[in-house]
């Protein structure tokens, strides 16, 4: 599911200069940003929604259909399955999202090093990210789990490794770009120290693209997060968090569809409200400012 | 992943508790056909020799015999040995054989093979499984091959109960061409005297045997004699209960081993499938009480923790009509059983309430959880999800609800047992089958705290020592009963254990499934199925 | 051209010496003692976790160690098993024609479901139809696997009783669900790529030549345009074919089907490390392999890389 992101981000080889009103104008663009305003409005504003503990157990009122008073249901153990699905996707959005950010972090500060200095720490870097994209798909995740053990903060941690990658490489080669521009060697001849230059003068011009590739990036993180809990190597029970949620739930297909619907929809919608926006702001970059592709 | 060990350490050596009816004595006619079994978790070795978890007993009973047979009764029967006779001190044991038994390589069974299989597992080759744990315990000294048809098995101390133990899985027979010929891979490559033969194991998938159609050399209480009725048997390893139940449903497999008790329920009761439960002696499912790391280092708080489990209800939530509570440190079908040490807790918040505040835990910040001097009420319990996957989670909430903040850490076993042996921990799970109390000795005594035996209350106490310590060696039944029973009210007062519920095994099968019954220690009888066309 | 060969193929074999060091080192990465992990079904005596250090090498410099697990490797020995004890490489190769199987076919279907209705939403440029394919691929993208795959059981083997909803062998219908939960993700991609393919191409100069000098125009899209704008799904192809060997895992846990996808989970979940190394190890260095090939492939298709 990471390789989704890196598919749909090698098409996409245009990213360039953001126009935020054509992306407004883009008809999936808007649904995409009601859905998730939706979801991140309901699943941070929780409390105004429900007064249940998610992870109150009330065996008596195990496996309720879904009713006014329990408007998803309870769970095997009588938990509010509303309750559970709005703080899951609290976590299940947060794993996407600080993913991320963790791989862009890594990713950005590597490639800017990599693309501003060359020359031997160039070439290794380089080469550790080579290493790195030669773990198919969720494998590099499960790699650094079977490490590091499983747990939430953990499976965060693998998922933004498993970006890193793809954000060095873009931010080498807009580096490379930029490195020769003349704003660059100005400020370089009038003294500013190399860190300086980096930060105020290369990685301004790189965020754009960045954006792009984050916008991308969080649909496939929040993906790699659900599977990862669907495995049992995320959340430790009782959280609540949508692809655990799932994999329990499986245990009462027949008996409750809502304890395995209610989740796959929430991680479908989260994602396919992101994918949309994701689209709209490709699209509205396509044409403009074309970097040179790596590949 | 000693605790797997424990678990499988299930010698029964009185009288289960058989809930399904027994399948008679009506003339049974061989069907045919495949029995699809869905299994939940795949074995590491065929060889019973080298076996060490429970499920692999399941697999292994099918491909071979032992010299003794326990009925479901609990009575001894003739197996490979026609006669057995023991010495006055129970040390030395002589067993007469069978003349016309051949192992499925075609080699025929005698003295020989049963010295090759038991020096087998007594040998080097085998690091550490049940057979050996039962051979070594007892100072297994050498099998002497008499003749052809006699052997004497000798150990260094008496053994008062290895006949019950010469019927077990662990100590099948093996054939010693095989042995020989496939050396370190014997386990996927087994070969004994058994109603099936192994045909094939592909790992992550299936194991496939096939009838036997030499065997006509069953334990006089099945229900029939000669081969096995079904023609193939296919254990579909399953790890997910979910799958297993779907594959049942859609007809893939025949058998579920250990159903979601919901489903269970609800198609036996809608008529499209039959639940077999088998509820075990020893000791039920209880979570062990560190009683030597804070807070659990204070008797109220443990008292607390026990009374605001409602054990009914957890029964009842996690596995239906499966499931019963249990109140004590052993169920009541297990000889020795205190009524007296059951009687102790029974589910009452306010009362657990009252032990924290009292012992100083409070809500002063109204979240729920109680502190003390700004320290968090926490209960550490790490453990493998596994084991614990049914019900964790419920009993988090109960003791949510009495203000304790459960920290549960899911881990493997290795890591678990790490954790264990570093005094990381609040809480462990545990069980035992078993029906005698005896396993008390390792769970309790003294001499086994810090990964010596699997004494994880850490609890240091001079009578319960004592009174574990004569119940080993005991031959006054009443004076060892009373032993027994000194010590389950020990171990209550003191509140060392948190008991849950007894331990059940449960299999669903398809209608077509005919004669199911278990044997005495909970596996069903495969030899004596047949398939209804 | 030869010296890109040259320069490609060394670029790929750092790259594996670099993933073998990874692979490697994660058995001294792991919290613990190793020793303990591999003990744990075992009665520990200090002795015997001394005695285990010295067997395994644990003792020797680390690039001792990791000199003695490259040589291994090479020669094909990837270590025993600490759970069954039974050889790693046996065991990846005993998983390794199912997952294959699953791959194969999930590209099969990736491609030709995806093919199809890409090409026609490219045909249909702008219509009703297109928006509804693109909805669709949206839709497939965004889809976790395994809530796809729990809804596929449902319908086609709990209600309708059309395909095993445990899967074992390569038979069609075996292989139909699961393929299917991993191809239709897929497939939402080769639509999206087909479909942004063939309207480059369709924009071309040379078409709107062809069509002007009347070549009918079910000829252009079929000879002319439709070739052009498969190069890019030839590569992807490969790209794909190596991502699914390693991508299997939740589908083959799902349906219960032998895998390496799965025995990477597995041997996760056991601590099974010589077993996680390995299966990462293969897998990784198949994904390197093919990637390699698909870029000397791709080199050698399309001239105008040739020159640069």
């Amino acid at each position: 599911m990471i390789s989704k992101s890196s598919t749909t981000l090698f098409q996409s080889n245009s990213p360039g200069v953001r126009t935020f009103k054509r992306i407004l104008r883009n008809r999936s663009a808007k649904i995409g940003g009601v859905l998730l305003f939706i979801l991140i409005f309901v699943s941070y504003a929780a409390p105004l929604f429900t007064d249940k503990d998610p992870n109150k157990t009330v065996p008596a009122l195990a496996l309720k259909s879904p009713s006014f008073e329990f408007p998803m249901g309870t769970d095997g153990i009588g938990r509010d399955n509303f309750s559970r699905f709005l703080y899951g996707g609290r976590l299940s959005l947060r794993v996407g999202l600080v993913g991320i950010i963790i791989g862009a972090l890594l990713g950005t500060t590597l490639g800017l090093i990599s693309g501003y200095f060359g020359g031997w720490l160039d070439a290794l870097i380089s080469w550790f990210t080579d290493v790195l994209m030669a773990f198919p798909d969720i494998l590099l995740a499960l790699v650094i789990i079977a490490i590091l053990g499983p747990g939430i903060t953990n499976a965060m941690l693998a998922i933004g490794i498993s970006f890193v990658p793809s954000f060095m490489r873009l931010t080498r080669s807009s580096v490379l770009a930029l490195r020769e521009m003349t704003y660059v060697e100005a400020a370089r001849s009038l003294g500013s120290s190399d860190a300086r230059i980096l930060i105020r003068h290369i990685l301004p011009n790189s965020i754009r693209m960045l954006l792009v590739l984050i916008t991308l990036g969080i649909g496939s993180s929040i993906l790699a997060g659900a599977a990862l809990n669907f495995l049992g190597l995320g959340a430790e029970p009782p959280t609540a968090e949508w692809g655990a949620m799932l994999n329990s739930g499986m245990k009462f297909v027949r008996q409750a569809w809502w304890l395995t619907v209610f989740p796959g929809a929430g991680i479908f919608l989260a994602v396919l409200s992101i994918n949309l926006i994701g689209d709209a702001v490709s699209d509205a970059m396509a044409g403009t400012n074309v970097i040179p592709d790596k590949k | 992943m000693k605790k797997a060990l424990l678990k499988g350490l299930s010698v029964a050596m009185l009288i289960g508790l058989l809930i399904a009816a027994c399948g008679g004595n009506a003339p049974a006619v061989s069907s045919g056909g495949d029995l699809t079994i869905g299994i939940a978790v795949e074995p590491e070795t065929l060889d019973p020799g080298d076996a060490i978890y429970v499920q692999e007993q399941f697999l292994i009973m099918n491909l071979f015999d032992s010299l003794l047979a326990t009925a479901p009764d609990g009575s001894l029967h003739a197996a490979l040995a026609t006669k057995w006779e023991p010495n006055a001190e129970y040390s030395e044991f002589t067993f007469n054989l069978r003349e016309d038994v051949t192992f499925h390589d075609g080699t025929p069974f005698n003295a020989q093979a049963v010295k090759a299989s038991f020096d087998h597992i007594n040998s080097e080759a085998v690091l550490e499984s049940g057979g050996k744990s039962l051979l070594v315990d007892h100072s297994y000294v050498e099998t002497v091959v008499v003749d052809d048809y006699q052997v004497m098995v000798k150990f260094g101390a008496s053994y008062p109960t290895f006949l019950r133990d010469a019927g077990r899985q662990w100590l099948s027979i093996s054939s010693p061409a095989a042995l020989e010929k496939f050396g370190q891979d014997y386990g996927r490559n087994p070969v004994g005297t058994g109603p099936f033969k192994f045909v094939q194991w592909d790992a992550q998938s299936q194991i496939v045997m096939e009838r036997n159609l030499d065997y006509n050399w069953a334990p006089d209480f099945a229900a029939h004699q000669g081969p096995a009725l079904v023609d193939k048997v296919i254990f579909r390893i399953l790890p997910e209960a979910a799958t297993r139940l779907t594959a049942l449903e859609t007809g893939e497999t025949l058998i579920a081993s250990e159903p979601p008790a919901l489903d269970a329920i609800s198609m036996s009761e809608s008529g499209k499938a039959t639940v077999q439960s088998y509820a075990q002696p020893g000791v039920p499912a209880i979570l062990m009480i560190n009683a030597a790391k804070a807070p659990t280092d204070n008797v109220n708080v443990r008292k607390a923790m026990i009374l605001a489990i409602n054990q009914v209800e957890l029964a009842q939530t996690a596995f239906q009509s499966l499931g019963a509570p249990a109140y004590g440190v052993i169920s009541p079908s297990t000889w020795g059983y205190s009524e007296q040490s059951a009687s102790l807790y029974k589910y009452d918040l306010k009362e657990s309430g009252r032990l924290l505040d009292e012992a100083g835990w409070t809500d002063a910040d109204g979240d729920g959880a109680r502190e003390k001097d700004g320290e968090k009420l926490s209960i550490d319990w790490p453990d493998n999800p596994a084991w614990s996957e049914a019900f964790n989670e419920l009993l988090s909430g109960y003791l949510a609800n009495a203000g304790f903040d459960v920290q549960y850490r899911s881990m493997d076993d290795g890591a678990a047992y790490e954790e264990m042996l570093a005094g990381n921990y609040n809480l462990t799970y545990m069980y035992w089958i078993r029906a005698d109390p005896s396993p008390l000795r390792y769970l309790f005594h003294s001499e086994g705290i810090n990964g010596a035996g699997s004494a994880w209350t850490n609890f240091v106490y001079a009578d319960l020592d004592a009174a574990l310590e004569d119940g080993d060696t005991q031959t006054d039944e009443a004076i060892r009963k009373q032993d027994y029973i000194t010590a389950q009210n020990i171990i209550m007062e003191n509140a060392l254990v948190l008991p849950m519920f007894t331990i059940n095994t449960s299999y669903l099968n398809a209608l077509s499934v005919q004669g199911f019954t278990f044997d005495i220690e909970g596996y069903p009888f495969i030899y004596d199925i047949s398939i209804a066309k | 051209m030869i010296n890109y060969l040259i320069r490609r193929i060394f670029t790929s074999i750092l790259v594996l010496f670099g993933v073998s060091m990874l692979v490697f080192s994660v058995i001294h990465l792991i919290p613990g003692d190793v020793t303990m992990a591999i003990l744990g079904r075992q009665k520990v005596s200090l002795e015997k976790v001394a005695e285990l250090r010295e067997q395994l090498g644990l003792n020797d410099p680390i690039y001792v160690q990791y000199g003695r697990y490259l040589n291994k490797a090479l020669h094909g020995d990837l270590g025993v098993s600490i759970r069954n004890y039974l050889p790693v490489s046996k065991a990846i190769a005993d998983q390794m024609p199912s997952t294959f199987a699953l791959a194969m076919s999930a590209l099969a279907i990736a491609l030709s479901i995806g093919g199809v209705l890409g090409l026609l939403a490219a045909l249909r440029h702008g219509t009703w139809f297109d928006t509804l394919i693109m909805g669709l691929s949206v839709s497939g993208l965004s889809i976790p696997t395994f809530w796809m795959g729990l809804l596929l059981i449902l319908l086609f083997s709990v209600k309708l009783g059309l395909f095993p909803s445990i899967s074992n062998d390569s038979s069609f219908a075996d292989l139909f669900l699961p393929a299917l939960t991993l191809g239709l993700p897929e497939a939402a991609i080769v639509a999206r790529m087909i479909r942004a393919s063939m309207l480059d191409v369709l924009s071309k100069e040379y078409i709107t030549t062809a069509r002007a000098k009347g070549v009918p125009e079910r000829m252009v899209i079929l000879k002319h345009a439709l070739r052009n704008a498969l190069i890019p799904v030839v590569t992807f192809a490969g790209l794909q074919m190596a991502y699914l060997l390693g991508g299997a895992t939740i589908v083959e846990t799902m349906f219960a089907r032998q895998g390496i996808g799965r025995l990477a989970v597995q041997s996760i979940l056991n601590r099974d490390y010589p077993m996680v190394q390995g299966v990462v190890l293969v897998t990784a260095t198949i994904y390197v392999l093919i990637n390699t090939l698909t870029d000397i492939t791709y080199v050698f298709l399309n001239p105008k890389i040739r020159l640069q």
